[in-house]
């Protein structure tokens, strides 16, 4: 339960050895490339390695080449492995270790490849577009044409007509009325053949002198044109004829699909593997940004843990022309602090999400996941406290961890486990209060240990004594970071330090003597321990500058700082204060659960209503498991972490998660 | 039924109806496309004139037929109220189907006046044919005054028409027809309201009538004061409307101001001053479409009587379609928005 301790790994070679050593690092495990030019001085002549993949372009092609046939790149049928959860093994990575030196043959081997399926696809596409916008082109012309399925006449002799203008078209039904009554003018003939809610379709012929005057008649009455091509036959006939032409270019398409797939599936073996391995150069290139090089050399830097050091040294032994050396962690280079990895036992391990989401630990410093680990369930257990809701919390979290692989679920497990044991306390079995008294009667008890709804004050006053020990731990915590980090000032004069302690106990002492008569530190000693504190306080910025050896330990104007500390040492007080009291809601939600049930059991007659009592707890365990968790997450963020965890340090990325991450 | 429930519904209707009405950032928004296409799609998928457009893709409208639709529209609006209201005993809509009526026939005598009564037909408002007493295709045969009060026989409008073209006119026969025919909306919309003679004039509807025949009277008189080959005794037969809100003195002094300047010092005694206001930084005519169009406008957030909100959403859903078709014609003839802003009644 700590932190994992590092060694920097620095490799430097020939330029065209980088690639060999790059694959070796998806076998080295836990790697954490830093980058080079900033271990490197600059008078030294490396420079960043910024290059555009040479494969992305033939990726490109091939994912145009797959998309011309109609293909999709099926990922499943892929079998890159780097950047993904496919385990690389041994013979592939050899093969891989070959190609990544010979991009440049790779690249022409497979254009030529490319090419020739490339020829084949496009010519055929080529030929079924054009068969498509036949078909297109004829389905128009269809659907134009079945609107005059009545008319009775060869198109192709009316549109001849020397004397008469023929037009087809469409009008909507409201102006047919008024078209009836111009029509007895007896300039044209509208003859209607087919219509729908909204529009009639028909021809209406004119003399062609009357042209121009019956074409405004009809645009006033917004009728829409329809080109009808000439064709021999009745609009029935052409229909028919169409549609069996339509039929002979659907089986023309269907032989040029078939070309195409069969093309592509005769390659697509080939095509798919080559795709699979451009995709594993790709990432290897995605790493060689992080080296640095000079010319005909390169330098690559970065982190490994320490217990990895061993294993990773077998990985590149094979690696002769390349210098390859480990070192521990150099203290006094500040500017290039480790990454922090945790490493952490398996009961323990499933808070590092909580501890990740505030914000990782420095290297260096103490791995407070444990501590959160301990507290977040305890206070967990505590709000939640029922044995049977606690059981089924801890299945659903199990649930969820088998089934989709969440983080939360192996929380709720332990989180589970505590809201039984808090159950038992509390004699609390789905809401039925008395279900447990025989197992209270078996083992020697009266009835169950803590009644929460009789005994409110005292579970208020557990609250907050829970709440002062922890902010007491918190401060404890703290007190061993700065130690750690060697800032004995901070350690023993800061808010959080010793004096904080200290000061804030007295304060505790004080209330405790007020509200209950009871007095741990004797008044005297507790009230010169106050006093001495809170001047410590008021000056601590100075004693810890002068501690710490802090150049800036003088503040710029003593005057401003006077005053403005009265106001810091009132906010410490209220902190201290606020903090405390914050715990209070452990009591809050303990009544609030009970409160709940007592609701369930009153609307369920008592438990006698089994539906309602189900229904009850079902809203009981996901109303209050959310909100407990919450609340108690709430209270390590800001009772807790603040007073000792500032989560500044960089996360230990290694290649695969990186290349994970940017495939995101 | 609950009548007072059932009253209190077509209030309630017809003000959420109006409450989706265009805003100013509608009326921007079309007057910034450069086709009729793309004005229609934003009414379509932007405002509630979605449903006119079922049938029909953006592409294929006409500018002329987006008009039909939106005045279908408003009259498929309105008839849902009036149905309503016929259910539970409430006539009113009787009065809608005269106006209407009455504007066809002016609209014909229009034609006929013109010479041009063949270019009727094109205009008739198919949707409304069966709604009205007139047989519309039947008047869109006739040429002469003779068939058109032949045409008009046992309708309400017969008499009427008789009296217009009994007489002879200097000028063509449509202001004098105006006038006649609102003397008979008057009187039948008192009938319709089952309205003592006392009571009408204190009836809201029948001032908001009497406000829209005013102003009417306004424009008009404005308008001919301006022509001065006009003579003083035509201008002064517009003063033979029975209703006004405006004293028949103060009438025939408006109508014989010699200058516009006259009028409006003598319009600015009356209870319609607030128009010379309003004119004094827009054109009269405008200014009378903004006092009427805030008139109905209040109307209609404030009265309980559903008569007067139904007739007011009337009036301003009729102002609304005349906007948005005020903006279809710009864009059909490619006019910049300038042009169109000042013609739009009733937007910021």
């Amino acid at each position: 339960m700590a932190i994992e301790k590092m060694m920097l790994l620095r490799a430097s070679g020939s330029s065209d050895r980088l690639n060999d050593f790059i694959i070796r690092l998806f076998g080295a495990d836990d790697f954490c490339p830093e980058d080079a030019l900033s271990f490197l001085s600059s008078s030294m002549g490396y420079v960043a390695l910024n290059e555009a993949s040479p494969f992305e372009f033939t990726l490109r092609d091939i994912e145009d080449t797959a998309s011309v046939a109609g293909v999709t790149l099926d990922e499943s049928r892929l079998s890159n492995v780097l950047g993904t959860d496919r385990t690389p093994d041994k013979n592939y990575m050899t093969r891989l270790k070959e190609y990544s030196n010979m991009s440049d043959k790779l690249i022409t081997n497979v254009n030529g490849l490319l090419a020739d399926i490339k020829t084949d696809i496009i010519a055929h596409n080529e030929n079924r577009k054009k068969t498509i916008a036949l078909i297109d082109s004829l389905k128009s012309k269809q659907e134009n044409l079945s609107h005059f399925m009545k008319l009775d006449v060869d198109i192709d002799e009316l549109l001849s007509a020397s004397y008469l203008t023929v037009r087809f078209g469409s009008l909507p039904k409201d102006a047919y009325k008024q078209l009836k009554i111009i029509e007895e003018d007896g300039k044209f003939i509208f003859t209607p053949c087919s219509s729908d809610d909204h529009t009639i379709w028909g021809v209406y012929c004119a003399p062609k002198k009357y042209e121009k005057k019956v074409d405004e008649i009809f645009a006033s009455l917004y009728f829409e044109k329809l080109t009808i091509d000439m064709d021999d036959g009745t609009a029935a006939e052409i229909i028919k004829k169409n549609a069996d032409k339509i039929e002979e270019l659907s089986e023309q398409l269907d032989v040029e699909d078939g070309i195409i797939k069969r093309t592509w599936d005769e390659n697509s073996e080939t095509i798919l593997n080559t795709y699979s391995l451009l995709l594993d150069l790709q990432e290897i290139y995605k790493l060689r940004k992080y080296a640095a090089v000079n010319g005909e050399s390169f330098y690559y830097v970065g982190w490994i843990p320490k217990s990895e050091a061993n294993k990773d040294k077998t990985v590149f032994s094979d690696l002769d022309d390349v210098e390859i050396t480990f070192e521990p962690y150099n203290v006094s280079d500040k500017k290039h602090a480790p990454p922090t990895k945790l490493k952490n036992n398996v009961l323990v391990r499933p808070y590092e999400y909580y501890v990740k989401m505030y914000g990782m630990p420095q290297y260096g410093s103490v791995d407070i996941t444990s501590f959160v680990a301990v507290t977040y369930t305890l206070i967990f257990g505590m709000m939640f406290g029922d044995l049977g809701q606690g059981l089924v919390l801890l299945i659903i979290g199990a649930l969820i961890w088998k089934l989709k692989k969440m983080e939360l679920g192996k929380i709720l497990i332990p989180c589970g486990i505590s809201s039984m044991v808090f159950g038992l306390i509390f004699g609390s079995f789905f809401g039925y209060e008395e279900a447990l008294d025989p197992l209270y009667h078996a083992v020697g008890l009266k009835q169950k240990p803590l009644a929460v709804m009789e005994n409110i004050t005292t579970v208020l006053i557990f609250a907050i004594g829970i709440g002062v020990a922890l902010v007491i731990a918190s401060m404890v915590i703290n007190v061993i970071v700065n130690l750690k980090a060697h800032k004995f000032g901070a350690a023993l004069f800061d808010t959080n330090g010793v004096t904080g302690i200290i000061f804030y106990t007295c304060l505790v002492n004080f209330i405790l003597e007020f509200m209950a008569k009871i007095t741990v530190i004797p008044n005297n000693i507790a009230i010169v321990l106050t006093a001495v504190c809170a001047v410590i306080l008021y000056m601590k910025e100075i004693i810890i500058g002068l501690v710490d050896r802090d150049p800036n330990w003088k503040p710029d104007s003593m005057g401003d700082f006077l005053i403005q500390n009265v106001f810091e040492l009132i906010e410490y007080v209220l902190s201290y204060f606020s903090n405390t009291v914050s715990f209070l809601r452990i009591g809050a939600f303990v009544l609030v659960h009970a409160g709940m049930m007592m609701v369930v059991f009153a609307l369920g007659s008592q438990g006698k209503n089994i539906p309602v009592v189900i229904l009850g707890n079902v809203l009981v365990i996901a109303l209050e498991g959310l909100l407990t968790g919450i609340q108690a997450l709430r209270l390590e963020f800001y009772e807790m972490f603040s007073r000792c965890f500032e989560g500044n340090g960089k996360p230990f990325l290694s290649v695969s998660s990186i290349l994970k991450e940017s495939k995101n | 039924m609950n009548t007072a429930f059932s009253q209190n519904y077509i209030l309630a209707k017809a003000r959420a109806v109006w409450g989706k009405s265009l805003t100013a950032q509608n009326y921007s928004d079309l007057m910034s496309f450069h086709s009729v296409p793309e004005a229609a799609d934003y009414l379509r998928s932007k405002t509630y004139y979605a449903p006119i457009f079922e049938g029909f893709t953006s592409g294929m409208i006409h500018r002329g037929q987006l008009e039909g639709l939106l005045h279908k529209d408003l009259f498929d609006k309105y008839m849902k109220f009036c149905n309503f209201g016929k259910a539970i005993g409430n006539n009113f809509y009787e009065f809608y189907i005269l106006k209407n009526d009455i504007s066809q026939l002016l609209q014909i005598m229009t034609y006929m006046n013109s010479g041009t009564m063949e270019s009727y037909i094109y205009t008739l408002p198919v949707f409304y044919e069966e709604y009205s007493k007139l047989d519309l295709y039947k008047l869109s045969t006739v040429r002469t005054p003779e068939q058109l009060i032949s045409a008009l026989d046992s309708t309400p409008y017969e008499k009427t028409v008789k009296k217009i073209f009994s007489r002879k006119y200097a000028y063509n026969f449509i202001i004098p027809a105006e006038i006649e025919f609102n003397n008979f909306l008057s009187e039948e919309l008192v009938k319709i309201l089952k309205l003592k003679k006392n009571e009408a004039q204190d009836n809201e509807i029948v001032k908001l009538f009497t406000l829209e025949s005013d102003m009417r009277f306004l424009n008009g008189v404005y308008r001919l004061i301006t022509f001065p080959d006009v003579p003083r005794e035509f201008i002064l037969k517009l003063t033979a409307a029975e209703n006004s809100l405006l004293s028949r003195q103060t009438r025939v002094a408006l109508a014989s101001a010699q200058t516009t300047e006259e009028f409006i010092k003598i319009l600015s005694g009356t209870k319609y001053k607030k128009i010379c206001d309003y004119a004094q930084t827009a054109d009269f005519d405008d200014a009378v479409k903004r006092f009427e169009y805030e008139t109905f406008a209040k109307q209609i957030r404030f009265s309980t009587d559903p008569n007067v909100v139904m007739y007011t959403f009337l009036y301003l859903t009729s102002n609304e379609i005349n906007n948005i078709i005020h903006i279809i014609e710009c864009i059909r003839y490619s006019l910049p928005s300038d042009t169109v802003r000042p013609m739009l009644n009733g937007i910021n």
